[in-house]
C-alpha cells in the first residue's frame, strides 16, 4: 500500500527511493555529528565517570547507521507512493502552515483571540476550499466560539484584550 | 503490594463522581467522532486533549483520555462500514465485510455488530489487564538498574522492529527520540547539554508540544497538502447511509450476537496478546484476528459481507485498548503511542508510571482500572445512540477539520506552560512529524524512546555507580540482565522477520481480489 517496487534509478528518480532518502539523512546526521564534535559538553566527564555526551553521540551514530542501512538494504530501490507523487507543494504548504500558525499566535495573543481567530479561521477554511465565503465566515465564528467555550469550561483563559468578559 | 481497601474506596468515590463521569462521557463522545472522521486517529485526539487535562483532577483526566481512546478505536468502524473509508487504520479490516453489508442494505446491522463486538472484547480484555498488570508489576519490582535498562532497550528494539514495514526506519525513529531525549539537563547530575545554545532548551523539550506537533500538526500538514493539490468535493450522502438513520432498520438479534462468539473470542485472545507487546498495536490485532477467523471457519465465508468478519476485526482492535497499558503500568514502558500519551498525562498529574505506582499511588491505579471497565458502558451507550449520527461525520469537509485541529494545536501547546517557545517547538515537531509521515517513518518509536531516554540513562548510570564504573558489571550483573540482553538481539531479529505489515497487506490484497 505504502511502498511499491520500482526501479527509481532507471526513471531518474533516484532521490525519491529509500536510497535517496537515506543519502539525505546521512548528510543531515553527519552535520549533527560535526556539531557534536565541536561542543565541549560532549567530552565533559561527570563525577560518576560518565561522559555527558554519551547518549547524544550514541543516538547520532545509531541514526547514521540506520541511514546507511537505508542506502544498502533490500528495500533500497523502493519508492514510497507519497514521495513518488511529491512536488513543490509538499514543501511549500508545510512552510506556509508554520508561518501562518506562528503569525496567528503572535497576533491573536497580542490583540484579541476572539477578534483574530474568526478572521483566521475564515481565511483558512476558504483557502482550503470552503465555498461560498459566507459559509467560511460563519464556520470561522462558530469554531472560535466553540473552542473558546471549551477552554473556558476547563479553566484555561484565552487572551481577550478587547472583548473581556 | 496487597489490595488496598481504603485506596479502592477512594477510587470508587473519585470515579463515580459527577465530574469524572461527565469527562468520561465527553471523552467517549469526542473519541467516537474522532474515530469516525477519516484523517484523525486516536493518538491525534489524545494528543490534542492532553493539555485540557492540566486543570483536572487525576480521575477526570484519565476519564477523558481513556474514554477518547476507547471511543476512537470503535469509531473508526463507522466510516469503514458507511463509506469503505476506515476512519482509523485499526478499522481497515472492518471494511471487507462491513461495507459489503452496507451495500446490501444491512448497514445498521453491521454498525451494531461492530459496536457489540468492540465493547465485549474491550471489556473482557480490560478484566485481563486488571488481573495481569499487578502480577507483572510484582515481578518488575525485583529488577535492578541493569535489568530495567535492558528491558527498556528490549522494548525500544521491538518497537523499532514492529512499528512499520522497514526495520531501519523504525530504529531511526527511535534514535531520533533518544537524541531529543538528551536535550536539556542530564537526569543524575542536572548538567545542561545539547541545547544548541538556545536558553529555552535548557529545560529540555517539553512532551506536550512535541506530541501535539508530531501527531496532530504533522497529520494536518499532510491533509493540507492533499487539499491544496486536489480540490475537495463533498461527497453526497448516499441513499444507503440514509437508511441507517431509520430506526426501523434491521438490528442485531441476541442469536446473531451469540453466533459470533468464536470470532469475538479469537479477537479477544489475539488483541489482548498483541496489545501487551510493544510496537504491534490495534491495526495488527484487527488484521490478525480477521485473518485467523477467516482461515479457522471457511464455511462461514468471512469476507463476503458477514457479521462474523466484523466481529473478529472489531474485537481484535478493541481488545488491545486495555492491554496496551500493561507494559506501561507494570514496567513503566509504554507499548504504543497512545499508552505513551496516557503515561504522559499520569506524569503531568505527578505520578510516574511503573511498578512502584501500585504502592505509591494505588488510588490512581484503581481509578484507572475502574475507568477502563466503566468506559465500556459509555462506549456502548453513546455508540448505540449516536453511531448513525456519527456516520455523517465522515462527510465533514476536511477544510473545516484542518483549521480546527491546527488552532487546537497552537492553543494546546501554549496553554501547557503559557510559554511561546512551546508553540515554536510544536511547529518544529509538526514539520518533523509531517516529513516522517511522507517518508513512512513510524512516529511511535520516537515518542516512546523520548519518554524512556531519561529513565534508561538513569538506570545505566545507577548501575555504573553501584559497580564503581565497571561497564561489564553494570550491564551484565545478573543472569536475568544477560538473558534480557540476549533477548534484545533475538527478539529484534525475530520480530523484524515476522513482517507483520506485509502479512496485513497480503490479507488486504486477498480481500480486494476476492
Amino acid at each position: 500500500m505504502a511502498n511499491h517496487s520500482a526501479d527509481g534509478e532507471s526513471r531518474g528518480n533516484w532521490i525519491r527511493t529509500n536510497r535517496g532518502i537515506g543519502a539525505v539523512l546521512v548528510g543531515i546526521v553527519v552535520l549533527l555529528l560535526i556539531y557534536l564534535s565541536t561542543e565541549e559538553w560532549v567530552y565533559q566527564t561527570l563525577r560518576d565517570g560518565f561522559r555527558l555526551g554519551f547518549f547524544s553521540v550514541f543516538a547520532a551514530f545509531t541514526m547514521l547507521a540506520c541511514a546507511i542501512v537505508l542506502l544498502f538494504d533490500g528495500q533500497k530501490d523502493e519508492v514510497i507512493e507519497d514521495v513518488a507523487r511529491a512536488g513543490k507543494w509538499e514543501f511549500i504548504v508545510p512552510v506556509i502552515v508554520v508561518a501562518v500558525c506562528f503569525g496567528y499566535f503572535k497576533v491573536a495573543w497580542e490583540i484579541d483571540f476572539l477578534l483574530v481567530t474568526p478572521v483566521m479561521m475564515a481565511i483558512g477554511t476558504y483557502a482550503l476550499g470552503v465555498r461560498p465565503i459566507t459559509t467560511a465566515i460563519i464556520a470561522g465564528v462558530i469554531m472560535t466560539i466553540t473552542i473558546y467555550g471549551l477552554f473556558w469550561a476547563i479553566g484555561i483563559e484565552l487572551p481577550t484584550n478587547l472583548f473581556s468578559f | 503490594m496487597l489490595f488496598n481497601v481504603d485506596a479502592f474506596y477512594e477510587a470508587v468515590n473519585l470515579v463515580l463522581s459527577f465530574e469524572t463521569m461527565m469527562w468520561l462521557a465527553v471523552g467517549v463522545f469526542i473519541g467516537v467522532g474522532v474515530g469516525a472522521m477519516p484523517g484523525l486517529s486516536a493518538s491525534t485526539g489524545v494528543a490534542l486533549m492532553l493539555p485540557l487535562t492540566f486543570t483536572m483532577g487525576q480521575a477526570p483526566a484519565l476519564g477523558l483520555l481513556i474514554g477518547l481512546y476507547k471511543g476512537a478505536i470503535y469509531g473508526g468502524s463507522i466510516s469503514a462500514i458507511s463509506f469503505a473509508t476506515p476512519g482509523t487504520s485499526e478499522a481497515a479490516a472492518t471494511v471487507f465485510d462491513g461495507h459489503k453489508m452496507m451495500q446490501a442494505g444491512k448497514g445498521r446491522k453491521a454498525l451494531l455488530m461492530a459496536l457489540y463486538a468492540s465493547v465485549t472484547a474491550d471489556f473482557l480484555s480490560d478484566v485481563i489487564t486488571v488481573l495481569v498488570a499487578p502480577l507483572l508489576a510484582l515481578v518488575a519490582l525485583q529488577f535492578g538498574p541493569s535489568e530495567r535498562f535492558w528491558l527498556m532497550v528490549l522494548a525500544v528494539c521491538m518497537l523499532g522492529a514492529l512499528s512499520g514495514p522497514h526495520l531501519a526506519k523504525g530504529m531511526l525513529s527511535a534514535a531520533i527520540g533518544l537524541y531529543i531525549g538528551t536535550i536539556g539537563v542530564d537526569p543524575i547530575s542536572s548538567v545542561s547539554r545539547n541545547t544548541f545554545d538556545l536558553w529555552w532548551l535548557a529545560d529540555g523539550v517539553h512532551l506536550v508540544p512535541m506530541v501535539i506537533g508530531v501527531f496532530a500538526m504533522g497529520a494536518m500538514m499532510e491533509k493540507a497538502v492533499e487539499m491544496v493539490k486536489k480540490s475537495q468535493k463533498a461527497s453526497e450522502l448516499g441513499g444507503s447511509v440514509k437508511q441507517m438513520f431509520s430506526t426501523s432498520g434491521e438490528g442485531v438479534s441476541w442469536k446473531e450476537y451469540i453466533s459470533c462468539w468464536r470470532e469475538m473470542g479469537i479477537g479477544l485472545g489475539i488483541g489482548t496478546f498483541v496489545g501487551m507487546l510493544p510496537g504491534l498495536g490495534s491495526t495488527v490485532g484487527a488484521f490478525l484476528s480477521y485473518g485467523v477467523a477467516k482461515q479457522a471457519f471457511p464455511e462461514k465465508k468471512i469476507g463476503t459481507g458477514r457479521l462474523e468478519g466484523i466481529a473478529a476485526a472489531e474485537a481484535g482492535n478493541n481488545a488491545t485498548v486495555g492491554p496496551t497499558l500493561v507494559p506501561l503500568l507494570a514496567f513503566g514502558i509504554p507499548g504504543s503511542a497512545v499508552a505513551a500519551l496516557i503515561g504522559a498525562a499520569l506524569m503531568l498529574q505527578g505520578a510516574t508510571p511503573g511498578p512502584r505506582m501500585f504502592e505509591l499511588f494505588p488510588t490512581i491505579i484503581y481509578s484507572l482500572f475502574l475507568i477502563l471497565l466503566i468506559g465500556n458502558i459509555f462506549n456502548l451507550g453513546i455508540g448505540r445512540i449516536f453511531a448513525f449520527v456519527y456516520a455523517k461525520l465522515g462527510e465533514l469537509p476536511a477544510p473545516l477539520l484542518v483549521p480546527i485541529v491546527m488552532l487546537m494545536a497552537v492553543i494546546g501547546s501554549y496553554s501547557y506552560e503559557n510559554n511561546p517557545y512551546d508553540v515554536i517547538a510544536m511547529l518544529f515537531f509538526g514539520l518533523l512529524g509531517y516529513f516522517m509521515r511522507v517518508f513512512k517513518i513510524p512516529e511511535a518509536p520516537l515518542i516512546i524512546t523520548f519518554l524512556l531516554a531519561p529513565q534508561a540513562e538513569e538506570n545505566l548510570r545507577r548501575g555504573l555507580l553501584i559497580n564503581e564504573g565497571d561497564w561489564m558489571a553494570a550491564l551484565f550483573n545478573s543472569p536475568l540482565a544477560v538473558g534480557l540482553a540476549i533477548a534484545v538481539v533475538v527478539l529484534t531479529y525475530v520480530s523484524s522477520r515476522m513482517r507483520m505489515t506485509e502479512r496485513m497487506q497480503d490479507i488486504a490484497n486477498q480481500e480486494k481480489e476476492d
